[in-house]
């Protein structure tokens, strides 16, 4: 054959003919194949930029906190056969006084060696330099806290460090594994660059100024095995040795919440990668199945012609599969620069968003290719039916008029008394839908999926609406959160309550402490609250308030779980402040909560369990205006126990300000791509079903109905299906809303099942609009038909 | 076995030799449980560069007759022989191969591609062809050279039917094979059609095979095969063809 055959610009033209449609199964197949690719190659980004900062910058592979640590100590630690590297340093909290800040800031202090020298943990600097000669008073500054109060090298800030007010001179900005999604310390889930300061100062200075001369408080290392398991039982053997040296807290790398975080994303990303455009790439293949499907049919004669002409079996094949690659290899192409533009779009995002220093988006020459074939197959896949089914069509037999299509009773008939009350129009719709039952199927199963994928977006924003509300409105009231240093005792309080505009003052100890029973251990933080807690009020998940009892513990049920333990069994708890000995607790009550692996008692129990008569570390404050005056926060602020002082306002706007600018795009393009999908199917199905039909709507016309009533019949049809559809996509969207909870539920955080009724009306709503547009398409592409063609042509 | 065409053998002795052998060809069609048959025990000849006619009702097994001849369906028994090669053993392949290089159809639909124009429906075939006509050249022989960029549908029923003339003409094949190729035109479009025939026929020595209802194309043909209840009931010889344009249609 001498160049490409004449029979293939029959199929170029029938593509233009049908470029419509196409267009919107190509469409389709675009956003299916951009996201593939966009996400997906973020997901790259992400995790080789990730790879790279914590190789190069040498994340430690665990971390032990304790109160005091010789270098002497360190010796026989780095003999376990588990340990490959042990390294000390110092962390302390600090305070830090900007003028552009009416209250403190909570921040870290760590110290990094004077000389440059690779250390675990490094950071990499961003601007100025490291520690320069002896000078004492020199800090290098987490990037985004610099940023986000306009600090450069050479501008000077104030910090109180173990009680004492120490100007310091900025020597640069840097970035560090550990703080790559960089929480406040004093809580929150979502990040604040601006309240989240590190501050690095040289390893002398600070254990000079913190009396740790020569000593360590906290203790990096690297790990020969790095499986959890293992890693776990070298870190508890540590924490057995170290003991001595008051160890308080112990943290795998992956533990690290800026860990975490960025592996929750990454898991995120990966999930929706394959999920969404399995889902739009499915839809292609199955309408291309249809339309194809039904060309195949309409197109006997050609098929038998071109057999007759001495065209092959697989030149058959060939050509309805070209089709299928058509949209294939179209709607791949538009997807990759689709797909890189969401990419360059989500790398920009993700930027503001983790503190990593060469994020960029690159490109993936084998994730292209590798999308391109997955499009192009999804695409072929749906043609191959129709393609095989052509090509084994004897010539003499295609050539025939086609045997009268099945027109046997459908179910409904048989139930004659039924039957005899549909009216003309209904019986058309019920036997076009029953008599294409693959067809119908199609446009359910996709309307259901849109439904249901909407249904979950919206239920699980209302979830975070609801879990955020629980914690920062019905279980906090307080106005500010003063952090103390060092437990305290009540003389501090009654100081407190005296201050102008503070209505009133509640204590509370918070201390971390190993739980266990039998070989179930966990480490948390146990909450002391007093009688009569006004300020803070934890509630369960049903909104019910915690009755904290005298003596016992009430635990999270997430924690319960982990311990395997229930109300009225003991629990052995060793406080890891204080005289740090175990005792016996029993559990008083195990309740549902959305954070953390929360437990509670009394604080004059917690108090004792430390060796204490009576003690707090932190205090709530109801203020008369819950926008506290600078006068009053500077007033707060200069006492010295003080190292913190958190407003709730400011933490609740912070979250709100996210979830705005978030949530409102993500929810929009979710929008526009559970209305693709169903418009794209759902109007697909008609036009099949309207082809099919030509003969019938013709009938209709030349009998008097009008345009829109012949479209009435489609509408129905459509209608019908699509209500199906919508009705098992809202049941699928809860059963998903409970699917997603419970895959969500995790240490850190649980979403609540909240199915509003308002999600639901949403999500059907939308689908509806968009089948209505649908429809509006397919009335118009009935009232254009030339029906009265329909009867000169042989089919 | 490869079944090759191409160039014409040689008349011996002035005979025309058999181009093609039906040999006692059966064809029964399984409906559910109930057999049908379409052809019974059927022999035929036809001859290079004659004018066969087979006429017959509808229902009388000619179409049936005609698949088997074109190598479009097999039969349940007997032969099909061109020259010396089997096509009741041939593979499904070689049978396309064959209606590729050796028969040109002409359907009573006509069966153009309505996506296509004129020329590009001759070229459907031409891009097969070992040794093709030109496309062009084909649609000049068929006197259609002007509306070689019209697409069937702005063509009528006649023009249709000269174009799919010239796609059969245009693979040079040895045998043209045409249904009812009036069954669908006017009285005076038809009489056109059947002067092209006979002249490819006369001029340009193609073996015609033409299967009507209609008894006056017998008239036109060297020999007429009657066919009733897929048997052939009677074959007679003309000995004097006449002229399509003479006969009163």
């Amino acid at each position: 054959m001498r160049g490409p055959p004449t029979i293939l610009r029959s199929l170029l033209r029938e593509i233009r003919q049908r470029l419509g449609a196409i267009l919107l199964l190509g469409a389709l197949g675009a956003v299916g194949s951009g996201l593939l690719i966009g996400m997906l190659a973020v997901f790259y980004d992400l995790d080789a930029s990730r790879a790279r900062f914590y190789r190069e910058q040498r994340l430690a592979d665990f971390s032990l906190s304790l109160k005091r640590a010789p270098q002497s100590a360190l010796e026989p630690v780095l003999r376990h056969p588990g340990v490959r590297h042990l390294e000390g340093r110092v962390r302390i909290e600090a305070r830090v006084d900007l003028p552009d800040s009416p209250e403190p800031i909570t921040s870290t202090a760590l110290s990094l060696p004077r000389v440059r020298r690779p250390v675990l943990n490094d950071i990499l600097l961003v601007s100025g330099t490291w520690f320069e000669g002896s000078r004492e008073d020199q800090t290098i500054l987490n990037d985004a806290f610099a940023r986000a109060h306009d600090l450069r090298p050479g501008d000077h800030l104030e910090a109180l460090i173990m009680g004492r007010q120490q100007r310091l001179l900025v020597v640069g900005t840097a970035l560090a594994p550990e703080f790559v999604y960089v929480l406040p310390p004093a809580g929150g889930i979502v990040p604040d660059p601006a309240r989240t300061g590190v501050l690095y100062l040289p390893l002398d200075t600070l254990q000079d100024w913190s009396g740790l001369n020569g000593a360590f408080n906290e203790i990096l290392g690297l790990a020969w095995d790095l499986r959890p398991g293992p890693l776990r039982s070298t870190l508890r053997d540590l924490e057995r040795e170290l003991d001595p040296y008051g160890v308080t807290l112990s943290l795998t790398g992956e533990e690290l919440p800026s860990v975490q975080f960025l592996d929750n994303e990454l898991h995120e990303l990966q999930t929706s990668a394959t999920i969404l455009p399995a889902l739009c790439l499915g839809v292609v293949g199955l309408v291309l199945h249809i339309v194809t499907g039904r060309m195949v049919t309409q197109q006997r004669t050609t098929i038998g012609t071109l057999r007759a002409l001495g065209y092959t079996r697989s030149f058959i094949v060939r050509h309805y599969l070209g089709y299928g690659l058509v949209v294939g290899l179209g709607s791949a192409l538009a997807g990759m620069a689709l797909g890189l533009w969401i990419q360059s779009a989500m790398i920009r995002m993700y930027q503001d968003y983790f503190e990593l220093p060469d994020l960029r988006a690159d490109l993936y020459p084998g994730l292209l290719a590798v999308a391109l074939g997955v499009g192009v197959l999804f695409a072929v896949a749906g043609t191959v039916q129709a393609a095989l089914r052509a090509s084994r069509m004897n010539p003499a037999e295609a050539m025939r008029p086609p045997a009268p299509e099945k027109g046997g009773r459908i179910l409904l008939e048989r139930l004659p008394g039924l039957w005899d009350l549909v009216p003309f129009w209904g019986k058309l719709v019920a036997r076009s839908i029953f008599r294409n039952p693959f067809r119908s199927m199609v446009c359910v199963l996709t309307t259901l999926a849109a439904t249901a994928l909407l249904v979950e977006s919206l239920c699980m924003v209302a979830a975070l609406h609801v879990m955020i509300d629980h914690e920062f409105r019905h279980t906090s009231h307080q106005d500010l959160t003063l952090s103390l240093r060092e437990p305290v005792g009540r003389e501090l309080l009654s100081e407190l309550g005296a201050l102008p505009g503070i209505m009133a003052v509640e204590p509370q100890l918070v201390v971390s402490a190993d739980l266990s029973r039998g070989a179930r251990e966990k480490r948390t933080g146990l909450t002391g609250l007093v009688e009569g807690n006004r300020l803070s009020t934890p509630l369960d998940q049903q909104g019910l308030p915690l009755r904290i009892p005298e003596e016992g513990l009430v635990l999270a049920r997430k924690l319960a779980e982990i311990l395997d333990v229930g109300p009225g069994d003991t629990l052995l708890l060793r406080p890891l402040t204080g005289t740090r000995q175990t005792r016996r607790a029993p559990v008083v009550a195990v309740v549902d909560t959305y954070m953390g692996l929360g437990a509670w008692c009394r604080l004059e129990y917690l108090s004792r369990l430390i060796g204490e008569e009576w003690a707090a570390n932190s205090v709530l404050l109801d203020l008369a205006n819950p926008r506290p005056e600078r006068a009053l926060l500077e007033e707060l602020s200069r006492r010295p126990g003080v190292v913190g002082v958190e407003q709730r306002v400011r933490a609740l706007e912070k979250i709100q300000q996210l979830m705005d600018q978030n949530f409102g795009t993500s929810l929009l393009i979710l929008i526009l791509f559970s209305g693709l999908l169903a418009f794209g199917s759902v109007l697909n199905t008609a036009m099949v079903s309207l082809e099919e039909r030509r003969r019938e709507v013709g009938t209709l016309r030349v009998l008097g109905y009008s345009p829109a009533r012949v479209a009435l019949v489609f509408a129905a049809e459509i209608g019908l299906l699509s209500a199906v559809g919508i009705g098992l996509g809202l049941w699928g969207g809860i059963g998903l809303v409970h699917l997603v909870v419970q895959a969500y539920s995790r240490e850190l955080f649980r979403l609540p099942a909240v199915i509003p009724p308002e999600a639901l009306f949403q999500s059907a709503a939308v689908m509806l609009l968009f089948v209505a547009l649908a429809q509006v398409v397919v009335w118009r592409l009935v009232a254009r038909l030339p029906w009265l063609e329909v009867f000169k042509v042989r089919e | 076995m490869a079944i090759e065409g191409g160039e014409r053998r040689t008349h011996v002795e002035g005979q025309p030799q058999p181009l093609l052998t039906v040999r006692s060809v059966s064809k029964i069609y399984r409906m559910g449980e109930v057999e049908v048959p379409a052809l019974r025990e059927v022999d035929l000849e036809i001859r290079e560069g004659e004018f066969l006619v087979i006429l017959g009702p509808s229902g009388s097994g000619k179409s049936t007759l005609l698949n088997m001849i074109g190598g479009m369906d097999r039969p349940s028994s007997g032969q099909v022989l061109f020259g010396e090669q089997d096509l009741t053993r041939a593979s499904d392949r070689q049978l396309t191969l064959f209606r590729r290089h050796q028969i040109g159809f002409v359907f009573q639909f006509f069966n153009l591609v309505p996506t296509l124009t004129a020329l590009e429906n001759v070229q459907v075939a031409t891009d097969l062809a070992r040794e093709p006509l030109p496309a062009r050249e084909a649609l000049r022989i068929v006197g259609l050279e002007d509306r070689a960029d019209h697409f069937p549908s702005q063509l009528s029923g006649g023009q249709q039917q000269r174009v799919a003339i010239a796609r059969a003409l245009s693979a040079n094949p040895r045998l043209l094979l045409c249904d009812e190729p009036t069954g669908n035109l006017d009285t005076t479009t038809g009489a056109q059609v059947m002067e092209l025939l006979e002249q490819l026929n006369r001029e340009r020595g193609k073996t015609v095979v033409v299967i009507t209802h209609n008894a006056l194309v017998s008239r036109m043909g060297d020999r007429t095969a009657e066919i009733r209840d897929g048997r052939i009931v009677r074959l007679e010889i003309q000995p004097h063809r006449e002229p399509a344009r003479s006969l009163p249609w």
